[in-house]
């Protein structure tokens, strides 16, 4: 009968398929004939570009391309593709780096001198986000395997700046400054591994294997490594909890089911998260112009019911735009700003906004930020702020009307850097997070003063510009988080520390 | 709404839905917390007696948020319906009736429309007017109109076909007034059904957008989507709050979808016509005495023996009985005609035969002999279930039916068709049954069978359709066939080739045949016996030379009166004054009566018993008559 | 055939045409664009100049139809442009997350055919209660709404039970197995819509089937029940059934973005709803294309079924 025999056929096709289904190795169990470590990252990368990508993309970059120098997980310098560095002269304006020998791009093409002053060069050129940090420097190629960095202003932070954590220390190969253009989508980097394009697919995974040329062959640990992009913080959680990738970027959401999975969570205090009060000119909003209005919107937040709330056991109060032990942080400035209602109102009242006024905010979706603003909304609903939220999912919307100056506020997570990298980022007059461009005599000459500074005065400097913009409450810091890492037991090497809350690649080996 | 009222599922969804309406349209007064109001100590409570459904993750009462999240439900769908509906059902009313380049120009919008890759569309439209719901919700409306369009359309098209309406155009009605008149209702209930079903659809589509963090994101108020990407985030820690805010979702949909389902005007159930052979009431066991059987021409047992047959079929209030104590014998290779009028009940008794009965009907008394080939063995038709007709049909007892056009398969060939029932009946291999099949063609006087087998139903004429009708009744060689009207649907010269064709069969292949007509000219053709059946009764059963001379039952003479083929040219054709009586209203006496013109209290006071009557010398001894004044009336 | 050829060719023009255009239009329209977009992602502050440097670099200066011009012309050529933000070609971006969309679509719409059509018929066959069954939990396959559904199943059998993977999506011609494991919880959910409305199209299409004259007759003839209904009355009904699965596959690839998104599978939905957000026009324009494509090429397939199923339209 014509039917039993599609009947038969079926019921061949589908118990065939369930066997293959079946014996589909879970990759709980490739481990030993193939080493392949798989991460997790939450952001897809606009373009693979190192002078052009975002900070938050620094695996993807550092895999290809090692920098200058590298940061151990203690937070301590070691040598990168630069054996020795040291600053000439007493005011932090020249720095100077020495090349390793004998280092090969992914291509065979050899690093020289010049080779590091196209790459910074290309960079300053590219107008990228870390480009600020060496914008107006002059390279020159002492000789072969000197490089002299010059600086039109103090730059004491010059050795951090070339880690793998901000990634334009990862110098680009002859090749790729030759074409940039190909730099979107492949790599031409000196570090241990090289982008695999014919097992990419963009904005899903990036497969990265072992570069042939790299100097340091045992420091190669993996056959194959993985990053996949997945945005969804449940789904990176359940990525790991069934061995699909070893190690991934939390969340603070999923920060107690991994820990209750078994998962290793490893987490340093790194992010804090709140409002730049973007306006402090008064352009948009006039209020903002007044210091006491700004404080009065850091008295009116709770932040201990926020952090007990949305990120319970893995953050706390945040008062200053820093973290403990971090730069710039004062013990006297922890609780700067107590939970005071009518301290509050009573400022307002004296800048003369005792009924309040409007505010309207731009928040993203990711870390929480728009369940905070939520959360601001109704606490400041008491001191009569009426706090209108904007809310995008789309990151880059977020991204350009929050720096193009189209809100008087917006929220962000900001990483804890160094004082005299925040500057340029955070709040100099060019700063992508002064998208009003707010200019102010005393904050550049204390921003200035901590530059000049030598090692030994430069906390006390660093801490006083924190000092500054936290009794000028330039910010509503709300939150610290420590950004969470999540690993398998597969895999060992995942430390962070407060001096370095950023996960490197270079440290992770396998477990045995 | 009537027909709602019906169902007891479309009620309870009805119920549902409008308990979440007005709570979402009621949620500022009914709504115990403020949605926006937040409690952060309480966040992700499970729930208690001050939460009913818990809270969220900044402590916000789930209940009150949903019930404010479904006033933006609600107001996303009542934007997307409005559009569906204003452009679906007006452009399909214009298409429908304007029809000419109007229909062709909206057809093709309308296909552009359906063939748009909806979500690329939607997220652009998302894109242009950010967080503006009632854009997207009108632009889905718009791309899922033409759904829509095309249901009204095709109404449209119907309706303005109709009689009534085309008197309404020529009596000068304007157009605009027809359509509101006279389409729009007709459009009612197809535009409620899609309507529903579209709503149901929108719910979906704007909670999946919100989920996407697309549409109405959290900051601006809950809304069912968001609440739901809400609980996503944190399905780790609690899984409570998937529950609610997915439920509600799951049931709102469901409701709409079955009220989609309930008003659905169907007509009368359409129960499983697979089990066509369901006794309502149970067969009784006991049987009248049987009326001395006829004896055949050569003497020997007639091939079926009915006697005392009574159908009943399922009504309103309970079985309603349609043939009553029906006798009659078929000898082997004689033809007997049952003749009547339509609702006399003879198409049951003939269908009873194979157990053909419409849903629910089923013989409650009585019996249906039939003797096998070897003649050995009888079979009571009348007791038979579903599986024991299996050897009946087609191989025992053929039927064909009245329309020759539907009663062929209209996606297989005819040699297809012709061979899968030989195979049936008798094992043989593809290329033993492909001979077979241009045989039994040939037989029914098909010219070219090849090139017949290889047609499908609708390339045949009338005539030929009926004559693979009848090969494929003879496929199984069956004893027996019914044949049901067969020459009615076709027109008059292919009516004489086809009872030619059957007379013809029956003498060569010895088949006895059943042939149930209203038409005299076709029983004076075929038949050799009739039986004449009124109101579910027997009347008269005689042979047609003797029906046909002296007829004895007075609705037999009125209907040979009435014939047109007997009527004397320049007079009036007579009619029989009166209607069949319903079963329903079938009393003892006479059935007849009210309408005869012989009629006399006599007639009513009891059973009337169908008797053997008196031939003339020479007529054949085989008469039977149900009435009182048989023998009387002959004298006249 | 040559001029039902021509008409098909025709009309899908038009629709490539429409729909591309279409897309030039609303992204270009809608606020924001690529050029702050790609700024505010690398370098955070950019200046006007900056900002109008890029824009022409982008070619976003350019008159509507100029463009929309360029990008016909790209296409003659057989490219359709490149990535705004990271060069890539779009051929390139599109070839790669193909065929993850493709599986998850095609695969839906066949088991959603066949589990669609088996649990029509049986429900239009037996009536009563097994029928109300069948509808109800068609119904149910309907209502839930899939991204619930997806969470719910992988809750449940991807990590509580470790039977399938949570997400991603394995090459078939690297790995079967891999494929189809990815592949279950994805068809799955993205299936129970699709099911339902399947199993109710041949529900009705096979109760109106089975009231037809001829059935009745074939029953006459002694065939068995099994072949009246899987042979006659299915192959009767599955002509308006196969009518609906055009719409049934455009309505998946609605569908489908969500599903790629929640699985983290590489579709072209998933990118479409990045890309969108970034007003990354090329790689709208191509996505939008492809779809155009899809659907085109189902209703043609479509269309040609239903000519072999249909023999009154076949000689027509």
């Amino acid at each position: 009968m014509r039917t039993g025999r599609w009947r038969n056929a079926l019921t061949v096709a589908l118990v065939a398929g369930l066997v293959l289904a079946g014996c589909a190795r879970p990759e709980t169990d490739r481990q030993g004939d193939d080493r392949t470590l798989t991460v997790v990252s939450v952001i897809a990368p606009q373009t693979l570009d190192p002078a052009k990508t975002a900070q938050n993309n620094a695996w993807l970059e550092q895999l290809a391309y090692e920098p200058l120098i590298v940061r151990r997980s203690d937070g301590t310098l070691r040598p990168g593709l630069a054996e020795s560095w040291h600053y000439e002269g007493d005011d932090n304006t020249t720095f100077v780096l020495t090349l390793r020998e004998g280092v090969r791009f992914s291509d065979g093409s050899e690093l020289t001198a010049q080779t590091v002053v196209d790459h910074l060069t290309y960079v300053v050129e590219a107008g990228g986000q870390m480009a600020p940090f060496l914008a107006g420097n002059t390279f020159t190629a002492v000789d072969d395997r000197t490089v002299r960095i010059t600086a039109p202003a103090p730059n004491p932070d010059f050795p951090v700046i070339l880690t793998q954590d901000y990634i334009i220390g990862g110098v680009i190969g002859p090749a790729g400054l030759a074409d940039p253009s190909i730099l979107g989508t492949t790599t031409v980097g000196a570090g241990p591994y090289m982008l695999d394009p014919a097992q990419t697919v963009a904005g899903d995974h990036y497969t990265y294997v072992p570069n042939p040329h790299y100097y340091d062959p045992s420091a190669v640990h993996w056959d194959t490594v993985v990053i996949r992009i997945i945005t969804n913080p449940q789904s990176v959680l359940n990525a790991l909890r069934t061995g699909q990738a070893d190690v991934a970027v939390g969340d603070p959401a999923t920060v107690t089911a991994a820990e209750q999975a078994g998962l290793t969570v490893a987490s340093a205090l790194f992010l804090w998260s709140g409002v730049v009060l973007a306006d402090r000119d008064g352009t948009m909003v006039p209020a903002l112009a007044d210091v006491r209005v700004r404080q009065a919107l850091n008295y009116a937040t709770d932040r201990q019911a926020i952090a007990d709330a949305l990120f319970a056991g893995i953050g706390s109060p945040a008062h200053q735009v820093t973290v403990p032990d971090g730069y710039g942080y004062n013990e006297s400035l922890a609780n700067a700003y107590p939970y005071d209602v009518d301290a509050a109102r009573e400022l307002l009242a004296q800048a003369g906004y005792p009924d309040g006024f409007s505010l309207a905010i731009v928040t993203p979706q990711y870390q929480q930020l728009n369940l905070i603003a939520q959360a601001l909304a109704q606490q400041w609903a008491q001191i009569g702020v009426d706090l209108q939220i904007t809310d995008y999912a789309n990151a880059n919307q977020y991204a350009a009307e929050a720096f193009g100056g189209q809100f008087p506020a917006f929220m962000t997570a900001f990483g804890h850097i160094p004082i005299w990298m925040q500057g340029p980022s955070l709040f100099l007059p060019d700063a992508a997070f002064n998208p009003f461009k707010n200019v102010d005599p005393t904050l550049q000459a204390l921003y200035d003063e901590a530059a000049r500074a030598s090692e030994a005065e430069r906390p006390e400097r660093d801490r006083a510009v924190i000092e500054y913009l936290t009794t000028q409450a330039w910010f509503v810091p709300v939150v610290m988080t420590g950004l969470p890492y999540y690993a398998r037991d597969t895999v060992s090497g995942i430390r962070t520390s407060a001096q370095e809350p950023l996960l490197s690649l270079y440290e992770i080996v396998p477990a045995n | 709404m009537k027909r709602l009222g019906l169902s007891p599922t479309g009620l309870v969804a009805a119920g549902f839905l409008l308990v979440v309406l007005l709570a979402s349209l009621g949620a500022p007064l009914l709504a115990p917390y403020d949605p926006e109001q937040q409690d952060l100590t309480a966040a992700l409570a499970g729930p208690s007696a001050e939460h009913w459904l818990g809270t969220d993750r900044l402590g916000r009462d789930v209940l009150s948020r949903l019930m404010y999240g479904g006033h933006v439900t609600f107001i996303a769908v009542a934007e997307a319906v409005a559009v569906y509906v204003v452009l679906g059902a007006g452009l399909g009313i214009l298409a429908g009736y304007l029809g000419g380049w109007v229909d062709r120009l909206i057809n093709g919008i309308s296909d552009l429309l359906l063939a748009l890759p909806g979500i690329i569309i939607l997220l652009m439209v998302l894109a242009v007017f950010p967080n503006n719901g009632a854009a997207t919700m009108a632009a889905l409306g718009a791309m899922t109109s033409p759904v829509l369009l095309r249901v009204t359309r095709g109404v449209t098209l119907a309706v303005r076909e109709e009689l009534y309406v085309r008197a309404a155009r020529l009596s000068g009605l304007t157009a605009g007034r027809i359509m509101v008149r006279h389409i729009l209702p007709r459009l009612a209930g197809p535009i409620t059904v899609q309507v529903f079903l579209f709503a149901a659809t929108a719910v979906l589509v704007q909670s999946s957008l919100s989920f996407l963090g697309l549409a109405t994101p959290e900051t601006v108020g809950p809304s069912w989507g968001n609440m739901v990407a809400h609980a996503a985030a944190v399905t780790s820690q609690d899984l409570w709050l998937a529950v609610p805010t997915g439920g509600i979702l799951v049931l709102t949909v469901l409701a709409l979808g079955l009220l989609g389902d309930a008003a659905r005007a169907r007509p009368a159930r359409r129960a499983a016509p697979t089990r066509a052979y369901r006794p309502v009431v149970p067969a009784v066991t006991s049987s009248p005495p049987a009326v001395p059987g006829p004896a055949t021409v050569n003497g020997a047992a007639p091939l079926l023996s009915v006697r005392g047959l009574t159908i009943a079929v399922p009504g309103p209030d309970g079985p309603v009985t349609v043939v009553r104590d029906v006798d009659f014998d078929v000898a082997a290779g004689e033809c007997v005609g049952l003749i009547g009028e339509s609702g006399s009940g003879k198409t049951m008794i003939a269908r009873s035969l194979l157990g053909l009965l419409p849903a629910g009907g089923a013989v409650t008394a009585g019996h249906a002999l039939f003797r096998d080939r070897s003649g050995s063995t009888t079979v009571d038709l009348a007791r038979l279930g579903e599986r024991e007709f299996a050897a009946i049909r087609g191989r025992r007892i053929g039927l064909v039916s009245q329309e020759p056009s539907s009663s062929l398969d209209p996606s297989f060939r005819v040699g297809s068709q012709l061979a899968e029932v030989i195979r049936r009946h008798e094992p043989m291999s593809r290329r033993q049954a492909r001979a077979r099949v241009l045989e039994l063609l040939a037989t029914v006087r098909l010219a070219d069978p090849e090139r017949v087998a290889r047609q499908y139903p609708h390339e045949l004429s009338g005539g030929m359709a009926q004559r693979v009708s009848i090969a494929l009744a003879l496929a199984g060689n069956p004893a027996l066939l019914v044949a049901d009207e067969p020459t009615t649907a076709l027109d008059v010269t292919v009516q004489a080739e086809i009872l030619d064709l059957l007379r013809d069969l029956q003498a060569r292949l010895g088949m006895a045949v059943l042939l149930v007509t209203h038409d005299w000219g076709v029983l004076a053709d075929l038949g050799e016996r009739a039986v004449v059946v009124y109101a579910g009764q027997v009347v008269e059963q005689a042979s047609v030379d003797d029906i046909y001379r002296d007829p004895r039952h007075p609705y037999t003479r009125r209907l040979l009166e009435a014939n047109p083929h007997r009527a004397p040219v320049g007079q009036g054709l007579p009619t029989i004054g009166g209607v069949v009586p319903s079963p329903t209203v079938w009393w003892p006496g006479c059935r007849f009566e009210p309408r005869c013109p012989d009629a006399t209290p006599r007639c009513v006071a009891g059973p009337v018993p169908l008797e053997p009557v008196g031939g003339e010398v020479g007529g054949s001894a085989n008469r039977l008559v149900r009435c009182v004044r048989a023998e009387e009336l002959v004298r006249r | 055939m040559v001029r039902a050829t021509v008409r098909w060719l025709a009309s899908s023009a038009a629709l490539l045409v429409v729909v591309t255009a279409l897309t030039f239009v609303l992204t270009s329209i809608a606020p924001g664009d690529a050029a702050t977009a790609i700024l505010s992602s690398q370098s955070g502050s950019y200046t006007p100049e900056q900002v109008e440097r890029m824009r022409h670099l982008l070619g976003e200066d350019q008159p509507l139809w100029a463009r929309y011009g360029a990008w016909l012309a790209d296409l003659a050529r057989g490219s359709l442009g490149t990535d705004l933000f990271s060069g890539q070609p779009v051929t390139e971006i599109i070839a790669a997350r193909l065929l993850p969309s493709m599986s998850l679509v095609v695969g839906t719409v066949l088991v959603a055919t066949l589990v669609g059509t088996w649990l029509g018929a049986v429900s239009a066959r037996r009536g009563g209660f097994v029928g109300r069954l069948v509808d109800v939990v068609s119904l149910l396959g309907f209502a839930v709404p899939s991204f619930w559904l997806a969470l719910v199943l992988i809750e449940l059998f991807a990590v509580r039970w470790r039977l399938f993977p949570p997400g991603g999506y394995v090459d078939p011609r690297d790995d079967l197995g891999g494929w189809l494991a990815t592949m279950t919880l994805p068809v799955v959910t993205l299936s129970a819509g699709a099911i339902a409305f399947i199993a109710k199209q041949t529900r009705d299409a096979m109760s109106d089937v089975l009231a037809q004259e001829y059935i009745t007759m074939l029953r006459a003839r002694g065939l068995s029940e099994r072949s009246i209904v899987y042979k006659h009355a299915l192959r009767n009904a599955a002509i308006p059934v196969v009518t609906m699965l055009g719409l049934t596959l455009v309505s998946l690839l609605s569908g489908a973005v969500v599903i790629e998104g929640i699985f983290f599978i590489p579709g072209l939905g998933e990118r479409a709803v990045v890309a969108t957000g970034d007003h990354n026009l090329p790689v709208i324009t191509g996505i939008a294309f492809c779809f155009t494509l899809v659907v085109v090429t189902t209703n043609l397939i479509v269309d040609l079924a239903y000519r072999a199923l249909n023999p009154r339209v076949r000689h027509s």
